[in-house]
């Protein structure tokens, strides 16, 4: 059967180059999943939960905002901001950064900081989500 | 010739001052061989920006997007990268005095300056300054070069900004770093910045792509991204090369101290042996002198 090789960057590196089969991702008009032999797409990632099949094995990371280009090739490209694999999720840091977060949302009144402080908190509540997710599915 | 008490002070000195810059050197590495990973790990991102870049231009117009177009209102601005901290040998001289040469191409020219040896340099020469920003962490995340970004790409759509430039050292090799001059904004088109897939026609560009949700909101984002990277890159490159100055130079003092301890140690023995031969001399004429008296 006909795979598709995802390749994740983020700014600071190449966090994943596999092949996979199925490939799920948040975009900013809707959640679209791609399969082998897909048509070329081009479309731009908002912050959520990206998920991918390899061997029957299904698992997700964490991404930001970002873009997404599929090539005729059923090459997979996503460029994002950052992005953290579910296993390398740490509930306790992931926790620590909602408390600071929600902190920094009720002191500051700046505009641009609490835009900051929101975007930081989703994501955290994200990866919390995903890790509680993934630890139930081992059990 | 100084006594041995004072040879030995000095040699004391010396043995320290290189303990302290063997320490620097040793702490510079490490910084430098990180700062080197970090500068190569963007690769594969810049490469992806450049592709997407590139996908996008077969499919539509690009020369309307305003990063694009050179306008003639505002001034020109240089962002200069240095150094927070000194003691990296001739780094920072080699990048002022190109800011000099800019300056004086561009009279109006304002300068954003990143590190505080730029600052107290932009100060000194009364030079005008657009924005500074200083204590930038070792580790440099995207997050820190985003005020920046914001500010330049903010001041060039309202047209205050005619051109932005960066002026920073650019790594070539632990030895060498050379001064690097990127026009950053408007986006050249005709440059090895690897931009210059832009205006290629894609031979691929047969393949129909859908965008979502329209190609000009897209290429506004990408322009944006490849606006943070680029300045990212440099940040990146900018460090790796004050680490690596750094090292250079506290490896240069280490070898100076050492070689003037084996110098003052010679001094320092010749002056002991002087000290035995003269002490031995009187022994041996105050007893001659006994034995001639008996």
């Amino acid at each position: 059967m006909k795979k598709i090789i995802l390749t994740v960057v983020t700014q600071e590196e190449q966090l994943l180059k596999t092949k996979v089969d199925q490939i799920t991702a948040p975009t900013v008009e809707g959640e679209i999943t791609i399969l082998p032999n897909h048509v070329a797409l081009f479309s731009k990632l908002k912050t959520g939960e990206l998920r991918y099949i390899e061997e029957t094995e299904e698992h997700s990371l964490v991404i930001s905002n970002g873009f997404i280009t599929v090539s005729p090739e059923s090459e997979v490209t996503v460029i994002v901001d950052s992005a953290t694999l579910d296993r390398n999720i740490s509930l306790s840091k992931a926790e620590q950064a909602v408390r600071d977060a929600k902190e920094a949302m009720t002191k500051t009144v700046d505009q641009r900081e609490l835009l900051m402080a929101e975007a930081s908190l989703k994501r955290a509540m994200l990866e919390i989500r995903i890790a509680q997710k993934s630890k139930k599915s081992r059990i | 010739m100084s006594s041995a008490r004072q040879i030995k002070q000095k040699i004391k000195t010396a043995k320290n001052i290189s303990k302290i810059t063997k320490a620097m050197e040793m702490v510079s590495a490490s910084k430098m061989r990180r700062a080197q990973n970090q500068a190569l790990a963007t690769r594969p991102y810049t490469r992806a920006l450049q592709e997407s870049l590139s996908t996008l231009a077969s499919t539509i117009k690009t020369n309307l997007h305003p990063f694009l177009v050179s306008h003639s209102g505002g001034v020109d601005v240089a962002i200069i990268i240095s150094t927070d901290r000194g003691l990296c040998g001739g780094l920072n001289l080699n990048l002022f005095k190109s800011t000099i040469e800019w300056q004086k191409k561009h009279k109006n020219g304002k300068l954003i300056l990143i590190g505080k040896k730029a600052v107290a340099f932009a100060k000194m020469y009364g030079l005008n300054i657009h924005a500074q920003f200083t204590d930038f962490p070792d580790i440099i995340r995207t997050s820190e070069i985003l005020p920046i970004a914001t500010i330049i790409s903010k001041e060039y759509l309202n047209e205050s900004f005619k051109s932005v430039s960066i002026i920073y050292m650019d790594f070539i090799s632990t030895l060498v770093q050379r001064v690097k001059t990127i026009n950053l904004l408007p986006l050249p088109k005709n440059e090895e910045s690897g931009y210059s897939s832009l205006v290629l026609v894609d031979t691929k560009s047969k393949i129909e792509y859908i965008f979502e949700p329209s190609p000009e909101a897209i290429l506004d984002d990408l322009l944006n991204y490849y606006l943070e990277n680029t300045l990212y890159q440099s940040f990146l490159e900018a460090k790796a090369s004050e680490h690596s100055a750094r090292m250079v130079a506290m490896k240069n003092a280490s070898d100076n101290a050492s070689e003037l301890v084996s110098e003052l140690q010679l001094q320092f023995n010749k002056s002991r042996q002087a000290g035995i031969t003269s002490e031995l001399l009187d022994i041996t004429t105050a007893v001659l002198a006994q034995k001639l008296e008996n």
